[in-house]
């Protein structure tokens, strides 16, 4: 693994705007990298990332049996009483699930170590799937890259393929926060591969889902939702207004409610204690269970874009995003060293579709805690 | 060259682009449009401002697919089960397909219709459509399908279709299944999610 700096294609802000990914730019910074690159050869990517997601992801899959099974273990992720059933019955009865995002901590050298699943509401599919892909093929075009420059990325024709297996007789809606560019661009992608995997699809606010005299979640159209994607995280539809009706109805949404258990960070502790010494994982812990670890993060069990999380070395406080988030707990998690450049720090993301390890995206950031002012940068393979 | 990992089929987007400027994204496809409607009866049906013979034919094909296709129990207590409490009916094999003697099915309660057909003409056509893609929704509409009402309320309709993903199939007819169907309600209360909103996105 090494970072490239290339020519960005000359059009490629057109290209852009073409596609409708205005959010190449956020926050006023530049998100999308189009003139640098991360290179991985075919057996690294082979043995470090898709092997091991596959098998991460597997390890996941078999404790959910054990959390859901266990009162106490789903207490211990802050899962309310009241929902217990819900998650509990969706994985019993297979609710079927789409797709999630391992963040892995890899350098070059040594294992990749997992980070966090993002398993409940991954962004940046996008990017990774298509813009990074039609880089690629440009570059290629245009004799940057050489012809043989391949990619860790079969992520459409697998979301197409996840879709098809979802049944096509009612509308998949799909439900974002869609005043977010970036949340609304990701839904609506994800609706593409939908229409290409055979389905009648509308986008509505997550606000604008609505519920009938019997507890059915409906659409603006008065119409009774039978399917609904959300970008849109279980842990706070636990804690809102409708999620009395959860019990009922709570079956027909994407990401299906078994997946809060896997987008918990509290998952590590369980991870490591299920698993010990896996390669693969990182020594973590809740913390009443305190762990003889000097550097290590500490980490919101419910957090996204990297609020609340804590760097400590020897001991101390070296690094500390704020937030809005913490008040379900935390778990503690060894320090891993993540690749670092001139540029920045990288952490990869690897691409689970439906099982299938099946991506990777890479984001970097200043500090080593990824937030949400970091940038994508697309890779390549090359042999 | 070994490429195994990209480049079998380059990605496309079928709706163009991610920028949704409305949020009117739905029926992508042409006719029928799918603003279906569920009517309780042929007289429901004339009240709410449809054409006289789009009811009737609408109804004839529902109950005609309802007698063929209806999900079937051996027992009552089984499709009570299902479908609630004095919501079943005995009823008689007589269709040939094999499985005679008595059984028992749910009521039908009520039958879809799509408020874009104006005149019978307008149904046939879709009907041909339909059946020209398999039926049962085949082609994307549900006009002239039964719909039942299970216990939890969810409504769902039975098609002669083979049940490939289905996930809800249950003890019908081996040639039918059941499927969940969009229907219309009364939406009693919105804002029930999305409180938390600050305005970053929720993605991780």
């Amino acid at each position: 693994m090494h970072r490239i700096s290339l020519p960005a294609r000359p059009d490629w802000q057109d290209k852009a705007r073409a596609v409708g990914f205005g959010f190449h730019e956020m926050y006023g910074e530049p998100y999308w990298l189009d003139d640098a690159a991360y290179v991985f050869t075919l057996e690294e990517i082979e043995t470090q990332i898709e092997g091991p997601s596959e098998e991460l992801h597997a390890m996941c899959m078999e404790l959910v049996t054990d959390i859901v099974g266990s009162d106490e273990k789903l207490h211990r992720l802050a899962i309310p009483d009241e929902f217990r059933e819900v998650v509990r019955r969706s994985w019993q009865q297979g609710e079927r699930h789409l797709y999630g995002r391992f963040d892995l901590a890899y350098d070059g050298s040594g294992p990749a170590k997992l980070l966090e699943y993002n398993a409940d509401t991954p962004t940046s599919i996008f990017e990774s799937a298509f813009f990074q892909n039609n880089w690629l093929t440009d570059q290629v075009a245009l004799g940057v890259l050489p012809a043989n420059a391949d990619q860790f990325n079969s992520l459409q024709e697998s979301l197409v393929e996840a879709f098809q297996q979802f049944d096509t007789s009612s509308i998949f809606h799909f439900a974002a926060m869609t005043d977010n560019e970036e949340d609304r661009g990701t839904t609506v992608y994800l609706m593409d591969c939908a229409v290409q995997g055979g389905h009648r699809v509308e986008l509505l606010d997550v606000r604008d889902i609505g519920v009938d005299g019997i507890g059915r979640f409906t659409d603006l159209k008065d119409r009774v939702i039978d399917r609904c994607f959300k970008l849109y995280p279980w842990e706070f539809m636990f804690r809102e207004g409708f999620s009395s009706h959860l019990p009922q109805s709570g079956s027909i949404f994407v990401e299906p409610a078994w997946k809060a258990v896997l987008a918990n960070k509290g998952l590590l502790a369980f991870l490591w204690e299920r698993y010990p010494n896996h390669p693969n994982l990182l020594p973590s812990f809740f913390p009443d269970d305190p762990p003889p670890l000097s550097n290590y993060v500490r980490k919101p069990l419910l957090s996204r874009e990297g609020e609340n999380v804590s760097v400590y070395r020897d001991g101390r406080e070296f690094l500390s995003l704020g937030g809005s988030y913490g008040d379900e707990g935390f778990v503690i998690q060894a320090y891993a060293p993540l690749f670092h450049s001139e540029a920045g720090y990288a952490v990869l993301g690897s691409w689970i579709v439906g099982d299938r390890s099946c991506g990777l995206g890479i984001r970097e950031d200043r500090t080593c805690i990824t937030a949400n002012l970091s940038r994508f940068v697309p890779h390549i393979i090359l042999d | 060259m070994r490429r195994r990992l990209s480049g079998r089929t380059p990605p496309i987007l079928a709706l163009g682009t991610i920028a949704a400027s409305g949020l009117a994204l739905a029926s992508c496809g042409d006719n029928p449009p799918t603003e279906d409607v569920m009517f309780k009866s042929v007289d429901q049906c004339m009240q709410a401002g449809m054409d006289e013979q789009v009811c009737r034919a609408g109804y004839q094909d529902a109950m005609r697919a309802h007698l063929a296709g209806a999900p079937r129990f051996d027992r009552r207590a089984a499709c009570e089960a299902e479908y609630g409490w004095a919501q079943c009916t005995q009823a008689r094999g007589a269709d040939g397909s094999g499985s005679a003697g008595s059984f028992f099915i749910p009521f039908i309660a009520g039958y879809m219709l799509s408020t874009g057909f104006e005149k019978i003409d307008d149904y046939y056509k879709y009907r041909r459509r339909e059946e020209e893609q398999g039926g049962g929704g085949g082609g994307g509409g549900y006009s002239g399908s039964p719909i039942y009402r299970t216990r939890s309320g969810q409504t769902v309709t039975t098609t002669p279709a083979p049940a490939r993903g289905s996930q809800s199939a249950s003890a019908s007819s081996s040639r039918y299944s059941v499927k969940p169907v969009n229907v219309n309600t009364r939406t009693v209360a919105r804002q029930g999610f999305g409180g938390r909103s600050f305005s970053f996105g929720f993605g991780g």
